[in-house]
């Protein structure tokens, strides 16, 4: 008798919780692996299947995501939850704001260049 | 660790590995026999022409980083972080201006420490070794790194060989060669570089035309195309100052301003500096293809290598082996050259043996070249990931020395107590936001509390410089 | 407000344009530093 492979797992122990809206999702599997991500409020879709046993997921916006893994025998991992949340607009923007009178102000003292000599 | 199959077979990549070196070692030590002491190998004879002047700040400023990391910003940072990894060009803009100014005011100079060192006094010199030799000594580890890394995951060599070799490579020529060899070599490898990136973004293109990616990407990824993508928006300024703190203070650039014909360096680095600027979106952008060309990636970092293979295959495989090659060993000569110059001239000649003769120093350079070799391969050796991550604790650092510099070059009134205080402050602030709010935090907040302290100081002081004391005689 | 399809093709293209451009240029940047003697 074979012994029957065990179901692939995600090797995060919990939801994953993103303010980028990037992250490695990393599993593990004894074969090739289906792995599909299912957006707030619409379905399932794929991302990859193969034999790799990871995949950067990138670029999603704010909301939760459930990721799902099934391998060719059909076995399911638990799925995995993906919390996106990106950081405050408002914070960045002032960032930016410092960022940019730093920076104009050091381009004035150069273009200006050498004064009282 | 998900194990990636390699792009190209080890031996391959060992004939491709031993073709450059063998092209590289010998360049080096033919255009090291014109250096006859320490003035033609570091700054090889100051009469370096505007081709060779721009395609070296050029290639210096392409690292590993530009042709690897951008793809990985575009594919995190999306669009807004192609952009904001283009605005490090920047800093060679800006330094070009620079550049003719310290080329007049220091007709002797030989590196950015000697400009510490007569400009604000022996602390401000001291505070400045340290911080620079802990951005040179990071960058440089973390490069060879990368080398060791990057050709493994291409080729399949040992990262222990692969690091060993580009490393050896680069210290065997520089030793011989000096700056002449480094630059000469910059050029080749700009060239090769350059073109590279053009025939694989032309391949990418020919295989998915710019609005599918865009299709794609609004689909599947809708924030890499978002404008008001915060994380991303953040890494704006960050960079732009992170590469404004590199290069107003590294010797790697001081050492160029020095050595160009007069009235080259200006033009030269504002060329090196538009030459730059779009290599991060051409070579970043195959990363938002990946998605539209069903390229699954593994790791974040890989990305470019796998889109081009995916495309490409086995020749551009091969053409990344070749390109990321090159970017490495343009940056990692540089820094060589440029660090064991600072060490030879303000530890060496200012601190130990003043009386040294221009042909001791030329020698002591070598060594010190060679040692700085060993220490880096010692370090790199055991392959501690993290260690490339200490490089952006620099971020602060450098970012706090922005404002000594600039107003050291151009105000009389600018003055030493601005200058520790600014470099120190600017520091320890940039340091603690890095540590408390975030790392896109860290660079711009020691560059603002630097730019206070020094122009309030600069506005309270009744003291006005002497320009002529920056000529000192050699 | 997301970036424009037609601002990535610019983008893009003025890109890898612009780098086939710095290949040339550099180049022919050298021609005359080698005429006139003034390479290094």
């Amino acid at each position: 008798m074979l012994y029957a492979a065990s179901p692939p797992t995600f090797r995060s122990d919990g939801a994953i919780d993103s303010d980028t809206g990037y992250s490695l999702i990393e599993w593990d599997a004894s074969g090739p692996a289906t792995l599909a991500i299912a957006p707030p409020g619409a379905p399932s879709r794929e991302l990859y299947s193969g034999s790799n046993e990871a995949f950067f997921i990138s670029g999603l916006a704010d909301g939760t995501y459930r990721l799902t893994l099934r391998d060719a025998s059909g076995q399911e991992a638990p799925p995995l939850e993906l919390r996106v949340a990106h950081q405050s607009v408002t914070q960045a923007l002032w960032l930016v704001a410092l960022g940019a009178i730093v920076f104009l102000a050091t381009v004035a003292a150069i273009l200006r260049g050498a004064r009282d000599d | 660790m998900t194990k990636t199959q390699a792009l190209l077979d080890p031996t391959l990549g060992w004939v491709l590995l031993a073709a450059f070196s063998v092209l590289w070692v010998g360049l080096g030590i033919y255009w090291g026999r014109r250096n006859k002491n320490f003035e033609d190998h570091a700054l090889a004879g100051r009469n370096i022409g505007l081709a060779l002047g721009s395609a070296t700040a050029a290639a210096t400023w392409i690292t590993s980083n530009t042709t690897m990391l951008a793809p990985q910003f575009a594919l995190q940072l999306g669009i807004w972080g192609m952009l904001a990894y283009s605005t490090a060009s920047f800093g060679l803009l800006l330094f070009a201006p620079m550049a003719g100014r310290i080329r007049s005011l220091m007709p002797n100079g030989y590196t950015s420490g000697d400009f510490f060192r007569l400009r604000y006094g022996r602390v401000a010199w001291g505070i400045f070794l340290v911080f620079t030799l802990f951005y040179s000594l990071t960058w440089l580890v973390s490069m060879a790194m990368a080398g060791g890394i990057l050709l493994n995951a291409l080729s399949g060599i040992s990262y222990a060989w692969g690091m060993s070799v580009i490393l050896g490579v680069c210290v065997l020529y520089t030793m011989r060669g000096g700056l002449a060899a480094v630059i000469g070599t910059d050029f080749i490898q700009s060239m090769i570089i350059l073109a590279g990136i053009v025939i694989v973004g032309i391949a990418v293109l020919s295989q998915v035309p710019v609005a599918e990616i865009h299709a794609n990407l609004t689909a599947e990824r809708p924030a890499l195309l978002d404008v008001l993508f915060p994380a991303a928006i953040m890494a704006i300024f960050n960079n732009l100052l992170f590469g404004l703190g590199e290069v107003f203070h590294n010797n790697v650039w001081w050492s160029r301003a020095f050595a160009f014909r007069k009235g080259v360096a200006g033009k030269a680095f504002a060329l090196g500096g538009l030459i730059w600027f779009p290599v991060p979106i051409a070579a970043g952008f195959i990363a938002l293809a990946s998605g539209a060309l069903n390229v699954p990636v593994p790791a974040s970092d890989m990305v470019g290598p796998l889109v081009v293979a995916t495309v490409l295959g086995k020749a551009g495989a091969i053409g990344i082996f070749v390109i990321v090659f090159c970017s490495l060993a343009s940056s990692i000569d540089s820094l060589l050259a440029a660090t064991s110059d600072l060490l030879t001239e303000d530890v060496y000649r200012r601190m130990i043996k003043p009386a040294a003769t221009p042909d001791r120093l030329k020698t002591v350079a070598q060594w010190v070249t060679l040692g700085l070799g060993v220490f880096t391969w010692a370090v790199c050796l055991p392959r501690i990931g993290t260690l490339a991550t200490v490089l952006f604790f620099a971020g602060p650092l450098v970012g706090a020395m922005i404002w000594p510099i600039v107003t050291g070059l151009y105000w009389r009134s600018a003055t030493t107590t601005g200058a520790i205080g600014g470099m120190l402050l600017g520091a320890a602030a940039g340091l603690a936001c890095y540590f408390l709010i975030g790392w896109y935090t860290g660079a711009l907040v020691a560059t603002a509390v630097s730019m206070v302290w020094v122009v309030a100081c600069a506005r309270f002081s009744a003291a006005r410089f002497d320009w002529a004391k920056l000529k000192e005689s050699s | 407000m997301t970036f424009s399809a037609g601002f990535l093709e610019v983008l893009v293209y003025g890109s890898i344009a612009w780098c086939a451009i710095s290949v040339i240029g550099l180049g022919v940047t050298l021609v005359p530093d080698i005429a006139r003697g003034e390479t290094w």
